[in-house]
């Protein structure tokens, strides 16, 4: 089973609860940290890290021996990312998608593509799990190439838990796409309550199913739950404001840690999402 | 007019309620929702209604079935995992809207139209003036979305002749992050001390020190980890960060929120307190 673990609203508990489960469901699990703008993942399960690999995306070279100054490159991008000055393309690195069409386009093949470098990928084993994460770099605009390279690492069998990205737009719906349930975290505030509803808005577009968990359940009101009832959407689990779990958080502990019975709490939601999830 | 931006790298540490404590001390002023992905300061501002304005990302292509001929050539040239073979079609959360697909269709099959991503708007709230937009579930282009709400709030703070844009950000770095970048004097970053809080507030001390922009720190709920905070300060002191001070862990925060009040508005408290302390730095700094 593919979960995702996202959000809408960021700081709600994302991270905490995919280390965490990951760690309940124990040996064969992989934990895929797709929040690749800031991956966090590993600040808690201190993963062993075997390969760290470059990952690149590749941009458009123009040749100007070759190129005729035909602005063909410019006529198809669509993202303004190519520009004639006195018949001579001018590229504007950080605009480009990597599409390749100016590459197809260009009628004297004077354009190639080179790999550009856009972050890292990590994986390793922490304990028997095993782990991979994508690291951004910094300065760069898309997370999307990145966190859909991450995804390809899933191991095949075994479950995967893919702690996502906040918001609602393109890095969060990367992450969750193909996965067979999406599990959402919130806090019952009007901020929760909102995001809530995009996240959800989301997930219906792009038809995965979902539940929700709603952490520090006692800080804030009751219209979450009554907007969820009478949307009929299912709250697995309500996990009180707790200290020591937030002061545990602070040093890179998961619940988990301070709180053990977590562990079959976690491990019984994975059983009813599993039992609605075909196989 | 001074542009500040309320950022945090990490998501859910305080940045809509610090924003909306800053436009309340910040009052008369305009401000602007610039995470449009999540929009929520509009909750605590109480815009008043008004006329939305359409936002058009990008385009987004379909295939015509009956002009199709499945020859395969827009799966083939496709690197956005966007068209989904026999019948061919075209999945429209994964089309970036690159186009290459439409001009590469021997058979013509394929329509590439301008899609609805969003609505945006300005209206008077109780300080000022307040730009919001929103996007659609599922839409893209949210940078370009943040460029285009900027540029009207930098228009409308212009004209009313605004002291102060306060701006709200995105979490992440990434490209609403980026977008709302242009212009702005000072960034805010609100970062709990916890070992991703400072992890993250690193990542985006980079790109500020890439975009050469000046940054202050305000630390959040410090008192869940003291020597956290104290490490975040000293790192963000080192980097030429200005501090702000702490705020301390507060449920009258989370009380203001579900009265729909920016914080301080109803009564004060330790966080409100802090808040208002932070301003008053951060505002003598900028006039230096």
């Amino acid at each position: 089973m593919i979960l995702s673990i996202a959000s809408g609203k960021g700081g709600t508990g994302k991270t905490s609860l995919a280390c965490a489960m990951a760690r309940a469901l124990g040996p064969g699990t992989a934990l895929l940290d797709c929040d690749v703008e800031e991956p966090n993942c590993a600040l808690f399960l201190n993963p062993d890290i075997e390969s760290e690999i470059d990952f690149c995306v590749p941009v458009p070279v123009i040749n100007p021996v070759k190129c005729q100054g035909r602005g063909r490159c410019q006529q198809v991008c669509e993202y303004n990312a190519i520009k004639l000055f006195n018949d001579k393309p001018f590229l504007f690195e950080h605009m480009c998608h990597s599409c390749g069409g100016c590459a197809l386009a260009c009628p004297e093949g004077a354009i190639t593509e080179k790999p550009r470098h856009a972050g890292k990928i990590r994986r390793g084993l922490s304990g028997d799990l095993f782990f991979a994460d994508g690291v951004m770099n910094v300065g760069e605009a898309s997370p999307v190439w990145l966190i859909k390279a991450v995804k390809k690492l899933a191991p095949s069998g075994g479950d995967v838990i893919i702690d996502c990205p906040p918001g609602t737009s393109c890095p969060m719906i990367s992450a969750v796409s193909g996965s067979d349930f999406c599990l959402l975290v919130s806090e019952p505030t009007p901020f929760g309550l909102s995001d809530l509803k995009l996240a959800v808005g989301t997930l219906e577009k792009i038809r995965v199913p979902y539940a929700l968990v709603i952490n520090r359940y006692d800080l804030g009101d009751w219209e979450m739950e009554a907007w969820c009832a009478q949307k009929g959407v299912k709250i697995l689990l309500k996990i009180p404001f707790d200290r020591e779990i937030a002061a545990a958080y602070s040093r890179g502990r998961t619940i988990l840690d301070v709180r053990p019975e977590y562990g079959q709490t976690l491990k019984k939601i994975s059983v009813v999402i599993k039992a609605g999830v075909p196989a | 007019m001074k542009q500040v931006l309320i950022l945090s790298g990490k998501g859910g540490t305080g940045k809509t309620t610090l924003a909306g404590a800053f436009v309340r001390l910040a009052a008369p002023c305009v401000c602007a929702d610039c995470d449009v992905d999540a929009a929520d300061l509009h909750i605590i501002l109480s815009p008043a209604p008004a006329e939305r304005s359409n936002f058009y990302g990008g385009k987004k292509a379909s295939i015509d079935q009956a002009k199709c001929v499945s020859c395969g050539r827009c799966l083939e040239v496709c690197r956005f995992d966007a068209v989904v073979p026999s019948p061919f079609r075209i999945n429209e959360t994964s089309c970036e809207g690159c186009g290459v697909c439409v001009w590469n269709c021997q058979a013509g099959a394929i329509n590439f139209k301008e899609v609805l991503s969003g609505t945006r708007a300005i209206s008077g709230c109780r300080f000022g003036n307040f730009a919001g937009a929103r996007l659609e579930p599922g839409e893209a282009n949210s940078g370009k979305l943040v460029a285009l709400l900027k540029t009207e709030a930098v228009k409308a703070a212009e004209a009313v002749g605004a002291e102060f844009l306060i701006l709200d950000g995105s979490p992440g770095i990434g490209c609403p992050v980026l977008a709302s970048l242009g212009g702005v004097n000072a960034v805010v970053i609100v970062a709990e001390p916890t070992i991703s809080g400072r992890h993250d507030f690193l990542r985006l001390a980079e790109l500020l020190r890439q975009q050469k922009i000046m940054g202050f720190l305000l630390v959040n709920k410090w008192d869940l980890n003291e020597e956290e905070t104290e490490t975040l300060e000293k790192t963000a002191s080192g980097l030429g960060f200005g501090l702000l001070g702490r705020v301390p862990f507060d449920t009258w925060v989370v009380k203001t929120l579900l009265d729909r009040k920016t914080l301080g508005e109803d009564g004060t408290g330790p966080a409100a307190e802090a808040v208002e302390k932070a301003w008053e730095i951060l505002k003598a700094k900028l006039e230096n």
